[in-house]
């Protein structure tokens, strides 16, 4: 558990200095939108773009300083540093929520409101994401890692407009998640969460174990 | 004297550089030196033993038990890396937190006062240690949690005279405790001339030889006369020819014929430098036959 | 561990484990070193004395073979010094070596025994 806490609190450290120029740069790009966009769609937008964001700076940041190769000799268990990686999507996800639930709330920012559906459907849709991500960065390296984050922000547009086409399905998707009970729903999560921790610490490790430095 | 490491047969192979049948064994209680020149594959080898790099072929026994589980054998090595390897924006303290969160016998205490002692600040970042501070913190970081096995890669390099000094202090001292060993390439025979029990002679991805230091430096000697004199020696004899208007200087692993032959000249003690590079030069030609 | 000088030098044409065993051997045979005393740990002493702790090994081997130490496990080595036949031995066969190089080269020489003895007298008290 120490390790794993440990490990969580150095991604942060990494990337603690561009953090607050992300939120920045990101505040001011969803205000003008903020007005004439549904809470449901800004809040998916939002939420994927920052965790892949945060995900995405501490993978560059830790392959430039390599001090991942000091920790490959020390008895460290790569099976933990998948759970760490996929806690950092867990706790981000938690954090920018509560933020953008709180900030919604308040009439001043126009944010449109959410409700748990968009909540859960989002973190069901992240974990799956990040299940397969996680161990994909780890089997690239850096230079390959910046072309995929390329094709991923240029994709993007293309992509919400794919969802948007499809928006009865996830509609239908919603609706069909308010009709669950809410403990249930919590449940439903935590299974997800423990799933998605087991099978990324074991993919990773499997990578980590034959990778070379 | 039982084996702290056996490596047999271990090979490897790049694109560009190969290491190929290495047999060698770091014995305990000894300080090993691995010499090289630059590119002749020491950081290769140390990244085998440590796991960084996985090996084509061969076989490596840790602590002279084969049943050994990796996670064990890393928590009982220590490590000095040369470029360091650490999290430039961490401070030393989170770092070490990571670090000691990692080993099962990690020794705070000990941490700590080798802290005072390099009279490192805890607070400071990584990114802004010099060079020779950073290699204290790796040393620290490696000296406490009770490793029975020290590998450095090139840790003197880029150091100025004084923390190389200190460095052999630390060695001597963490060597004295039974059934501690080290082991440290360099490409600097100073710091093995001082310090080393055993030396590891690496050329091009082949193992020269291993060889007592006492034992190397006891092979060779240099000698010195007048240039007539040199025209009546065998160049086979004489490795590392220096000569110049007023007279020559070699180096030779014939002294004792040489001496009564030829009584005037001048014969001395060797530095490791030149056994070094006689040496090489030696066994190139022999592997080239 | 007060008596027991060792002093290694560079200048010298012996190797460094020879320099060092006969300094020990000395050491014993002058009784500067007494039965029972325990000697330096073989890393300790190589690392005092600069030199590889395979040399000191060597020696601690060789003078243990002469019987001159002895080492327990665990516990380090011990001069043997108390047998006493064994160091008189040595010390008789340290000085017939040097007699018989020195009569080896008399008879080279022409130089009677009654000659070699009067210069032995002589040389004895001068020295």
């Amino acid at each position: 558990m120490k390790q794993i806490y440990n490990l969580i609190k150095k991604d942060f450290i990494l990337i603690r200095n561009n953090i607050l120029i992300m939120l920045l740069v990101l505040g001011f790009a969803s205000i003008p939108v903020a007005k004439n966009t549904p809470g449901s769609l800004l809040y998916g937008v939002i939420i994927f773009m920052l965790t892949f964001m945060i995900y995405h700076m501490i993978s560059m940041e830790e392959m430039k300083q390599k001090g991942h190769i000091y920790l490959a000799t020390t008895p460290l268990s790569n099976k933990n540093i998948g759970i760490a990686k996929s806690f950092i999507i867990t706790i981000s996800f938690i954090i920018i929520t509560i933020g953008y639930i709180g900030l919604s709330a308040i009439n001043f920012t126009k944010l449109g409101r959410i409700g748990i559906e968009d909540v859960v459907l989002a973190f069901f849709t992240i974990e799956i994401f990040f299940a397969i991500y996680i161990p994909l960065t780890f089997k690239l390296g850096y230079i390959r890692l910046q072309m995929i984050s390329t094709v991923t922000i240029f994709l993007t547009p293309i992509i919400i407009s794919f969802i948007l086409r499809r928006i009865d399905f996830i509609i239908n998707i919603r609706n069909y998640i308010l009709n669950i009970p809410l403990p249930a729903l919590i449940l439903f999560c935590v299974i997800i969460l423990v799933l998605v921790s087991i099978s990324t610490s074991k993919t990773s490790a499997s990578i980590l174990d034959s990778k070379e430095y | 004297m039982e084996d702290i490491l056996r490596i047999s047969n271990i090979s490897k192979h790049f694109k560009t550089f190969s290491l190929s049948n290495i047999n060698i064994s770091i014995k305990e209680n000894c300080i090993t030196g691995f010499l090289g020149k630059n590119g002749a594959g020491k950081t290769t080898l140390i990244k085998i033993i440590l796991g960084l790099v996985h090996k084509d072929e061969g076989n490596i026994v840790y602590f002279n038990n084969p049943n050994l589980k990796k996670r064990d054998i890393k928590d009982r090595i220590g490590v000095v890396l040369d470029d360091g390897y650490f999290y430039d924006n961490l401070t030393l303290n989170q770092m070490k937190n990571l670090v000691s969160s990692t080993y099962t016998n990690w020794n705070e205490k000990k941490y700590k006062s080798y802290i005072e002692r390099f009279r490192l600040d805890e607070k400071q970042i990584i990114s802004s240690l010099s060079k020779g501070m950073k290699m204290k913190y790796a040393l620290s970081l490696a000296l406490s949690h009770n490793a029975d096995l020290l590998i450095m890669d090139e840790p003197t390099s880029g150091l100025d005279p004084e923390v190389r000094k200190e460095l052999m202090n630390i060695l001597n001292e963490y060597i004295q405790e039974d059934g501690k060993s080290v082991l440290f390439s360099t490409h600097i025979t100073s710091d093995l001339e001082q310090i080393a029990d055993e030396i590891i002679i690496i050329n091009d991805g082949k193992i020269l030889e291993q060889i007592s230091k006492d034992e190397l430096i006891e092979e060779y000697r240099l000698i010195k006369s007048n240039n007539k004199i040199l025209e009546k020696l065998n160049m086979n004899d004489l490795k590392l020819v220096n000569k110049t208007n007023y007279g020559f200087s070699a180096i030779t692993d014939k002294y004792e014929k040489l001496r009564k032959e030829f009584p005037e000249i001048i014969v001395e003690r060797a530095s490791l430098e030149d056994i070094f590079l006689a040496r090489t030069e030696v066994l190139e030609n022999e592997t080239n036959i | 561990m007060g008596n027991l000088n060792i002093i290694i030098s560079n200048a010298s044409e012996k190797p460094l484990y020879e320099q060092i065993k006969e300094q020990i051997k000395s050491a014993i045979l002058k009784g500067d070193l007494e039965n029972g005393e325990l000697l330096p740990s073989i890393r300790n002493f190589s690392t005092d004395l600069n030199v590889s702790i395979l040399t000191v090994r060597r020696v601690y081997d060789e003078l243990e073979r002469e019987g001159f130490v002895s080492s327990k496990a665990g516990k380090g080595t011990f001069v043997l010094a108390g047998n006493k036949d064994l160091l008189e031995d040595t010390k008789r066969v340290l000085i017939e070596e040097k007699l018989i190089d020195l009569v080896t080269l008399s008879n080279t020489l022409d130089i009677s025994i009654e000659e070699l003895h009067k210069m032995l007298d002589i040389v004895y008290e001068e020295v």
